[in-house]
């Protein structure tokens, strides 16, 4: 009976709150559009940028997918970038070139996948993967959960220079056909936004945000932490090795250097930047640094403005993307977004405690 | 009231921390439907005995029994998941989620689904009079309703043994008084058994059935409010060892 009358009264709340989530959902739906609308009118030069900018995209909501649930910091998803790559890689490069290259089994020489079924297969192994190293990992926290994920990086990148048979070893793959464009990049970029505000939604990721918050009170509570914790990482790893896997496809030849230092340390910048406690924070921070990165790189090599003439400054790129970074943890320690998610509809109106004010429950009991 | 079928049992209890004897040899029995007080002066292990009861704490001796089960150092989420709550003395709240995602939380972690859980959080909010505030985040709360959402949480894992650990702490006489009647009305409402340590000894007399009182980690005394207020014991641990700073000692011990 109590049942009943609870319900009538809480629908309309959830409904709002839904309504928020969603726009929200949108509202970064619609701002990697416009972006990719925008840029892909440009150069080839731009588009190949926008196609790279889409890619960090889908990985950095994978690292936020992991990084902003738990809080646990990651230094190691770029590896799982790379079991993406590789593993695409070898469904996707023609049988005689994979002979020539690399020594595989039969089947896995014979295999030969479309581009997105090898995508897909790519996110699998890669949490498949992050699924089996969960079990140690996810029972550090701190310091050591970052040093530990920065291991995994270590491994993956020594394993890939060095397992010549599947990998090619430090020389990598060639032959990858080169089928990512930017459609395809976006399709996928929105499908992983997707995915993450959906896992946002779910139990395990409140539960996982709870013990993000205070580990000792989610467990009085009876969650368990490393288990929540492990799902959160195998999934983000799946959206980092999707990511891989259209990075393998867009370069056609890659070696275990692309999956690195510079890599791991401008996707958690654009995280950082953004807001590592929002998806859109992730998404923001995404496509702030790419742009702040275009441009940088553009003065780089030397530019005029009007009668003014930069000279060229090599590693201005780096310098000024590192500057971004020291800026906001010294200024916006919790991102750009601070923290909070982005919408077109106004939050404030739609946040729960202004709408209880207006609550009537005249029958309820 | 209580009923038979259960009780939370600590037989036996003994931790130490580097040769220091934290608790020894406490026995302690909760059952449903009623309210403890623990008590005793600082550092008589009240708060290790919690911890103990709630697998924060793995006694050097002795046993945690959960209706009728052994469950000496399962760890906290196993036993929650029993039906055993706690709340924490500094409250520990789930400072960037909302009011109504702590208690969320709590439903979801008790194995509520998301929609129920919901429906649930809310119906608790209303019922301890805090859902005018369910979407602020909770570190914005202030200082009382901090401490009324940690009850609120812990209560939406429907526990059948809820362990409070000072829940008065810090708040005025309004305050209270107006969450130890709310505190009254848990046992039965929710068909659960409370404990709770307090300093307020004044609250505690008048809202316990029973009261449990440590000194150096033993027993001194145990029984009704009366029988322990007269106990020469608890008025020596009271007066003498730390009486001169402790407020709810002074006020009560020497009657």
């Amino acid at each position: 009976m109590t049942e009943k009358t609870l319900s009538v009264t809480s629908r309309p709340r959830q409904r709002v709150e839904w309504a928020y989530k969603v726009s929200s959902l949108l509202t970064l739906l619609a701002l990697v559009a416009a972006v990719t609308g925008l840029a892909s009118l440009g150069s080839p030069v731009l588009q190949n940028v926008l196609v790279n900018m889409l890619i960090n995209v889908i990985l950095v909501v994978g690292l936020y997918t992991f990084v902003g649930n738990t809080g646990v910091f990651s230094f190691g998803h770029i590896g799982f970038m790379a079991i993406g790559a590789y593993s695409t890689g070898l469904l996707r490069i023609p049988e005689q070139q994979k002979a020539a290259l690399l020594v595989l089994p039969r089947m896995l020489e014979r295999a030969s996948f479309s581009s997105t079924q090898a995508v897909l297969v790519g996110g699998a192994v890669a949490a498949l993967v992050a699924a089996f190293l969960s079990l140690p990992l996810m029972r550090l926290g701190g310091l050591t959960a970052g040093l530990g994920t920065f291991a995994v990086l270590n491994i993956i990148n020594i394993v890939a220079a060095n397992w010549d048979h599947f990998t090619g070893g430090s020389t990598g793959m060639a032959g990858v056909p080169t089928s990512t464009t930017i459609t395809s990049a976006l399709v996928w970029s929105v499908l992983a936004i997707a995915l993450a505000w959906g896992f946002q939604q779910t139990r395990v990721c409140l539960r996982a945000r709870a013990s993000r918050e205070d580990e000792p009170a989610a467990r009085a509570l009876g969650i368990n932490v490393i288990s929540d914790r492990a799902v959160a990482f195998t999934l983000s790893a799946f959206i980092c090795g999707i990511a891989g896997g259209l990075y393998g496809q867009l370069a056609g030849s890659f070696g275990p250097s692309a999956f690195f230092l510079p890599t791991t340390f401008i996707v958690v910048a654009m995280l950082v930047v953004g807001g590592r406690f929002s998806l859109s924070g992730a998404v923001i921070g995404a496509i702030f640094l790419a742009t702040v990165s275009e441009g940088l790189r553009r003065i780089e090599g030397g530019v005029h403005v009007g009668p003014l003439h930069i000279p060229a400054r090599p590693g201005l790129q780096e310098v000024g993307l590192a500057l971004a970074l020291l800026l906001t943890l010294l200024l916006r320690p919790r991102g750009l977004t601070g923290g909070n998610e982005v919408s077109l509809l106004d939050a404030g109106k739609l946040r729960l405690g202004g709408l209880t004010g207006r609550r009537t429950r005249t029958d309820a009991g | 009231m209580s009923d038979a079928r259960g009780t939370l049992q600590a037989i036996g209890i003994g931790v130490d921390f580097a040769g220091v004897r934290a608790l020894a040899d406490v026995d302690l029995t909760l059952e449903r439907g009623e309210i403890l007080g623990l008590i005793g002066p600082n550092g008589a292990g009240k708060t290790t005995l919690v911890n103990v009861l709630s697998g924060f704490q793995r006694p050097t001796s002795g046993r945690v029994v959960l209706e009728n089960r052994n469950v000496t150092g399962a760890p906290p989420h196993k036993l929650a998941v029993r039906g055993l709550g706690r709340t924490f003395q500094s409250v520990r709240l789930f400072g960037r989620l909302t009011v109504l995602e702590n208690v969320m939380a709590g439903a979801v972690a008790g194995g509520l689904r998301s929609r129920p859980a919901r429906d649930f959080a809310w119906d608790l909010l209303e019922r301890m009079h805090m859902s005018h505030v369910a979407g602020l985040s909770a570190s914005s709360l202030p200082h009382g309703e901090e401490r009324r959402l940690g009850i609120i949480r812990a209560l939406a894992i429907r526990p059948r043994f809820l362990l409070l650990d000072e829940p008065a702490a810090g708040l005025n006489e309004t305050e209270s008084s107006g969450l130890m009647q709310t505190l009254a009305t848990l046992p039965e409402e929710y068909e659960l058994g409370l404990l709770v340590i307090e300093h307020d000894m004044p609250l505690i007399l008048q809202l316990c059935h029973r009261i449990h009182v440590l000194d150096y980690g033993k027993t001194i005394a145990e029984g009704s409010p009366e029988e322990v207020r007269k106990s020469p014991k608890v008025i020596e641990a009271y007066l003498g060892s730390t009486g001169a700073t402790h407020s709810a000692g002074d006020t009560d011990a020497p009657r």
